[in-house]
C-alpha cells in the first residue's frame, strides 16, 4: 500500500486540473479556490486518488470531503 | 482533427483518462443528456463518437422490445442522416446493461440482448455502406477487464456517469486505436527472425530435429504464431526472413520440417547471413521498394531489436513480450497489421512482390532495357470504375506515395462523382507479364478546366510494377481519351510529398512545358508553380511498343 506524501497529492492535483500553478500553499486548496476546481473537478480529483491509492470513497466522503486538508484526513485513515 | 462526443449518460469530462486522447485531438463534449447531440451539432469535418447505454433509455423495463426499437430508430435515422453527408469517422457505442437474473438468462435470450443483436445488425449493414462508421459493443470491450470495474454503480448515483475512471480509459482507447488509423497506414511487411522466434530453439546448434516446434507446450505455441503469421500474410502483409544464421540450415527446416507452417512460397525474401540486420533490412526494402517506415521487425532478442531500433528508427521494431505463449494473441492483435477491410489485390501481395523481386534480378542481367521489356509479354488494359473495383481505387489513392503526382487521398464518394461526370474521366489500369498477373495496379482521374483543357487529377501507380515504362503508357491512354472528348490541352501538376521524387521529371520527360503564367481564373492553387502542359496532338511517345496494344 502507498504511504501518504504531499509530494504525490500535489502531482495529482496538477495532472487533474491542468493548471500550471496554484493560487496557495498545496496543503491549504479548497473547493472553488480556482474555477477548475468545481463540482465536477472535484469528483474527478476523487476519483484520481481512489486510483493512485487503491483506496474506495464512500457517498458521504464524496460529498463531504472538498479541501486538500479534508482529503488528507480521510486518506490518513485509509491508508492506516 | 475535433472528436464531438456525446452520451446517453454523463462522460465526465475533464477527467484524467480521457487525456491521452485529448493529446492528440480536439475534445468537445456535448450537454449531459443530449446523446444524439454529437450527430446534430457537430461540423462535417468532426469525428464523432457516441456512447449509448439501454438503461439510459426512460423506462426502457416497461417497454416493450418494438417500442425500444422505434426509439432506437430515430437515432439510426440521424445516424444515415450524418453518413450521408460526412465522410469523417463516427464510433458507435452500445450496452445493452443486462442485468437479468441468471435464471432468466438461462432459459432464454433476454430482450436486452435480442436489441443489442438487432442494433448491432443494423450497424453492421451501414457499415457495410459507409466505410467512416465504427460500432461496438460495450460489454465486450470491457470484458476482458471485467464490466464490475470498468462500470460504477456509486459514479452513476452520484455523478450521473455509468464509467468508473477505468471505464472511461478502455473507452478513451478505443477510439484512440481507431482514429490512429487515419493518421498512420498499416505497415506492407513484417520481418521476422528465425531461431527462438518462428520456432524454438537454435536450428544451428539443435538441428533440425532438435528445435521446438509442433511438440505440445512451447513447440505449440511456435505453431500457433507461424499460424497467426500465415492469416496475416493471407491478408496481405508481405513476410520476409533476417536471421543470422547458416542459410541451408534455415532453408532447410522450411523445406523439411514437418511442422512448417509457413513454406518458402510465404516468404519475400530471404536475408540470412551474419551481416548486421539493419544491413540486410536495408536491402529488402530496396530489393521490394518499399519505404521503411512500411516496415515492422519481430526478434526474440532485445539486443538486435535495439539495434535496428538506434540504426533504423523509422522501422517500427515491435517490443515483443518476453512469454512466447502470449505471442499468437499479441500478434493478432497488433494495430499496425490490422485493416478495416481487405481487398482481392491483398490476397494476392506476396506472390506478387515475390515476382517483383525475380523481375529484379532478371533485368538486372539484360543490358538492352528495351528489347527486354518488350520480351516479357506485357499487357495493361484499362478498366471502368465500378462496385467491383471501388475499393481497390481507394485503396492505390490511400497507400501510393511513391509514383504519384499529386497524392489526392480520394474517397469512393470523390471517385463515383468524377466518374459520373463522365466516365472516361477515371480509369483503372491493369497488368500482367509472364512474372505474373499483378491486378490492378494503377488510377488515373481527369477533371475538365474549360472546354479545351482538360486537368490530370490524379495519377498514380502501385510501386511494386515500376520500371515497365506503364507511366507512360497510361498517359498515352489519357490523352486518347482526352482526345476523344474533343479537349485540345492536357494540364498536369506535381505535388512533392517527400516520396514522390521519382515522378518529379514525369511531365518534362513526356514532352510537357512547364506553364509560366497561369490564367487569373485557374481553380488550382498555384503555390509550387510546378504546372504542366502539352497539346493533345503529341501521342509519339516513346516505349509504347512494350505493350502489346500499343505496338505500332
Amino acid at each position: 500500500m502507498k504511504t501518504l506524501d504531499l509530494k504525490d497529492i500535489e502531482n495529482i492535483l496538477f495532472e487533474v486540473f491542468c493548471v500550471k500553478k496554484f493560487p496557495k500553499k498545496i496543503e491549504e486548496l479548497k473547493y472553488e479556490d480556482f474555477k477548475e476546481w468545481d463540482s465536477l473537478g472535484n469528483f474527478n480529483l476523487l476519483l484520481a486518488i481512489e486510483e493512485f491509492y487503491s483506496v474506495r470513497f464512500t457517498m458521504d466522503e464524496i460529498i463531504n470531503i472538498r479541501s486538500v486538508e479534508e482529503l488528507l484526513c480521510s486518506l490518513k485513515n485509509k491508508l492506516k | 482533427m475535433q472528436l464531438v462526443l456525446s452520451g446517453s449518460s454523463f462522460l465526465l469530462p475533464k477527467n484524467k483518462s480521457w487525456n491521452s486522447l485529448e493529446k492528440k485531438f480536439k475534445l468537445e463534449f456535448c450537454d449531459y443528456g443530449n446523446w444524439s447531440g454529437a450527430l446534430i451539432n457537430s461540423k462535417v469535418e468532426d469525428a464523432i463518437s457516441v456512447i449509448l447505454f439501454l438503461d439510459d433509455l426512460i423506462d426502457h423495463k416497461n417497454k416493450s422490445e418494438d417500442e425500444i426499437k422505434l426509439l432506437l430508430e430515430s437515432f439510426i435515422n440521424l445516424l444515415v442522416n450524418r453518413l450521408s453527408k460526412s465522410k469523417s469517422p463516427i464510433l458507435v457505442f452500445f450496452s445493452s446493461c443486462d442485468n437479468n437474473h441468471l435464471f432468466i438468462k438461462a432459459r432464454k435470450i433476454t430482450k436486452n440482448n435480442k436489441i443489442n443483436q438487432w442494433l448491432m445488425k443494423k450497424l453492421a449493414d451501414l457499415a457495410e455502406k459507409f466505410l467512416c462508421l465504427y460500432f461496438f459493443d460495450i460489454d465486450k470491450i470491457f470484458s476482458e477487464f471485467g464490466l464490475e470495474n470498468a462500470l460504477d454503480q456509486r459514479n452513476w448515483y452520484m455523478a450521473r456517469s455509468r464509467f468508473s475512471a477505468k471505464g472511461i480509459e478502455l473507452i478513451a482507447n478505443v477510439i484512440e486505436r481507431i482514429l490512429n488509423r487515419y493518421k498512420f497506414p498499416p505497415s506492407k511487411m513484417l520481418l521476422l527472425d528465425c531461431d527462438n522466434t518462428i520456432w524454438g530453439g537454435v536450428v544451428g546448434e539443435d538441428g533440425l530435429k532438435g528445435i521446438k516446434l509442433g511438440q505440445d507446450g512451447l513447440g505449440q505455441a511456435f505453431v500457433d504464431f507461424q499460424l497467426v503469421l500465415k492469416k496475416l500474410s493471407r491478408e496481405g502483409l508481405l513476410l520476409a526472413i533476417v536471421s543470422k544464421n547458416n542459410e541451408f540450415e534455415v532453408l532447410d527446416v522450411f523445406e523439411k520440417h514437418n511442422s512448417m507452417v509457413l513454406k518458402k512460397k510465404d516468404i519475400v525474401s530471404f536475408k540470412v547471413d551474419w551481416n548486421e540486420k539493419f544491413y540486410n533490412i536495408k536491402r529488402i526494402a530496396n530489393e521490394i521498394n518499399i519505404g521503411l517506415d512500411s516496415l515492422a521487425f519481430w526478434d526474440d532478442n532485445p539486443i538486435e531489436r535495439d539495434k535496428v531500433k538506434n540504426m533504423l528508427p523509422e522501422v517500427y521494431t515491435i517490443d515483443v513480450p518476453s512469454d512466447v505463449f502470449q505471442w499468437p494473441k499479441y500478434l493478432e492483435n497488433l494495430d499496425c497489421f490490422s485493416k478495416f477491410s481487405t481487398t482481392k489485390e491483398d490476397l494476392r501481395k506476396t506472390e506478387q512482390y515475390r515476382s517483383r523481386a525475380e523481375f529484379i534480378k532478371e533485368s538486372s542481367v539484360v543490358t538492352d532495357e528495351h528489347s527486354y521489356l518488350k520480351s516479357i509479354g506485357l499487357i495493361a488494359s484499362t478498366i471502368e470504375l465500378d462496385e467491383s473495383n471501388i475499393s481497390r481505387a481507394v485503396q492505390l489513392c490511400s497507400k501510393t506515395n511513391q509514383f504519384n503526382l499529386r497524392t489526392v487521398r480520394h474517397s469512393s464518394e470523390d471517385l463515383y462523382s468524377i466518374s459520373k461526370r463522365n466516365k472516361d474521366f477515371c480509369f483503372l489500369i491493369k497488368l500482367s507479364d509472364k512474372y505474373g498477373d499483378h491486378g490492378i495496379v494503377g488510377l488515373v482521374c481527369l477533371r475538365e478546366i474549360n472546354p479545351e483543357t482538360i486537368f490530370i487529377d490524379t495519377f498514380l501507380l502501385s510501386c511494386r510494377i515500376l520500371g515497365r515504362h506503364l507511366e507512360t503508357w497510361m498517359l498515352y491512354k489519357a490523352i486518347i481519351r482526352a482526345k476523344n472528348n474533343n479537349y485540345k490541352y492536357l494540364v498536369g501538376e506535381f505535388i512533392d510529398n517527400n516520396r514522390n521524387i521519382i515522378a518529379k521529371n514525369f511531365f518534362i520527360e513526356h514532352g510537357f512545358q512547364l506553364i509560366k503564367n497561369l490564367p487569373d481564373n485557374f481553380i488550382y492553387n498555384n503555390i509550387n508553380n510546378n504546372f504542366y502542359i502539352m497539346p493533345t496532338t503529341q501521342t509519339n511517345l516513346n516505349f509504347l511498343d512494350i505493350y502489346e496494344d500499343t505496338r505500332p
